[in-house]
């Protein structure tokens, strides 16, 4: 049991550690392909986390999506470009700012909100999904079948032409 | 403690602790990397025989020259890296081993027996395939740090056709774990006892092998290297253990998705040939390794006899072709279960 706790304590200072300095590089690194690689570390130090609060279904759709997935086409659209971005002086301001606020409306709501890890299978999510929360999943259907209309018909475009 | 006792702990440790044995051994890293010298050996000899060669020889040629590419791993091992004095150093060193990492991690997550498994996880499909989306990342990085045109637009390609595959990789996945209510490898290949993944969803089966021979720039998709077009893609300004790791990961993916395959459609170790355990707790697991071979070799021979694709041609293949499978297969297993149940 100690040693357990010995284990997690070193995992998560680890995960910690890497989250917090790749999250500092992302947004200071002059390199974008350099930002989005730290992303990833930053997307894979969130995963361990998540993992270790109990959701590893969570974690696993965070390291697939988030950090495969996303940082893949991140770094494709970049690589493709290769049109330096020029960053505003006064952006770094802002982007302090949001920081702040974000941090604290995020302190202020899970001050309220405690999150014990509930042992659910994919069955009963999935019937969750189809039963309760039937009409939230039929919007965020609409929604990502709209966006595949759009991708479609975005691409089609060249071949109409 | 005794040297005995010493030695007798490390072996117990090494051989018979799954979690160590996996990941080093079987289906780990001593396996991959003798599976490496003798599919690409393989492949050139299948290659050459195709096209009226006799492919590698002069290296004990008695067995075929089959120690050749033992010869050509000592020398990609000792010869001197160049790295150009124009590329990103970081990305250039760092990119080919966190690659050939990226590609290997999920093979140590793969259960060798029922018994004997590295990782013991509900969701172990799940963890196989998330960690299989990383690999991309670096092919990109590679391609971007060699600061060549060349390899550039190999990355460019990679990315595309990694954004035409990997939602069928995941849906075709998916619908087999549907039809047997589980994201446990483990769980899916005891349920394949009595009936085999690809007689149970043939839809999802042909996705994933499509899905498997793309991502692992197999021919006919061999687009992001294509010699004869851009020298040899992301690849081109390396040389040395530097190449060596990134020729190896290409391989080392499409064993760790042949043995996926051989684990949800081919039955896995089923049917299980239990005398072997008196060897070893992880023989059995040679069942799932000579299918995944099987699954290996039909990959190498498509080489000899198909063209490359285009670029476009592919990403259409992945769009207009395999998305519309992997969303059948899906369907497909919801009748399967509506009907079976």
């Amino acid at each position: 049991m100690f040693q357990a706790n010995i284990v997690e304590g070193l995992i998560f200072t680890l995960a910690a550690a890497l989250t917090i300095a790749s999250a500092a590089l992302v947004v200071s690194a002059k390199s974008l392909v350099y930002s989005a690689f730290f992303l990833a570390l930053v997307g894979a130090g969130n995963a361990v986390f998540m993992a270790m609060l109990g959701f590893p279904v969570i974690s696993l759709f965070q390291l697939s999506v988030y950090v495969g997935a996303a940082v893949t086409f991140i770094l494709f659209s970049i690589t493709m470009f290769r049109k330096p971005v020029r960053i505003e002086p006064t952006a770094g301001i802002l982007a302090l700012d949001a920081a702040v606020l974000a941090t604290a409306g995020l302190l202020y709501a899970f001050q309220s909100v405690t999150g014990t890890p509930v042992s659910v299978g994919f069955k009963e999510i999935s019937s969750l999904l189809i039963g309760k929360y039937r009409f939230a999943l039929i919007i965020a259907s609409l929604a990502l079948v709209t966006t595949l209309i759009e991708a479609i018909t975005l691409a089609m475009r060249g071949e109409m032409k | 403690m005794q040297v005995s006792e010493i030695i007798s702990w490390l072996i117990n440790l090494l051989f018979y602790k799954p979690e160590v044995f996996c990941p080093i051994f079987y289906p780990g890293l001593v396996t991959i990397l003798a599976l490496l010298i003798f599919i690409i050996w393989l492949e050139r000899k299948i290659a050459a025989k195709v096209q009226l060669r006799y492919g590698p020889l002069y290296v004990t040629r008695k067995a075929g020259g089959i120690l050749q590419l033992l010869a050509d791993l000592l020398r990609y091992m000792f010869q001197e890296p160049i790295i150009p004095k124009t590329v990103d150093k970081i990305a250039f060193i760092a990119g080919p081993v966190l690659l050939f990492a990226t590609a290997y991690v999920p093979a140590a997550l793969l259960p060798a027996t029922a018994e004997f498994t590295g990782l013991r996880s509900e969701l172990s499909l799940l963890a196989v395939l998330a960690l299989l989306t990383l690999a991309p990342i670096f092919d990109i990085i590679i391609g971007w740090g060699s600061n060549n045109k060349f390899s550039l637009i190999g990355s460019m390609r990679e990315g595309y056709i990694v954004m035409s595959y990997e939602i069928p990789m995941f849906l075709s996945t998916l619908a087999i774990a549907m039809v047997y209510g589980s994201l446990n490898i483990v769980e899916i290949v005891e349920m394949q006892s009595r009936c085999w993944g690809i007689l149970l969803n043939p839809i999802a089966a042909a996705t994933f092998l499509l899905v498997a021979l793309i991502s692992t720039a197999r021919f006919p998709f061999e687009i992001a290297e294509a010699e004869t077009e851009i020298v040899m893609g992301p690849y081109t300004e390396y040389s040395g253990i530097l190449y060596g790791l990134l020729m190896g990961a290409s391989y080392v993916k499409f064993y760790v998705l042949s043995m996926l395959f051989a684990l949800l459609f081919l039955g896995g170790w089923h049917p299980s040939i239990t005398w072997l355990e008196k060897i070893h707790p992880a023989a059995p697991g040679l069942v799932v390794f000579i299918k995944a071979l099987i699954i290996m070799v039909f990959g190498i021979f498509l080489r000899a006899v198909y063209p490359r694709f285009r670029v476009d041609q592919a990403i259409r293949v992945g769009w207009h072709l395999l998305f519309m499978l992997s969303m059948l297969s899906i369907a497909y297993s919801l009748a399967v279960i509506w009907l079976v149940g």
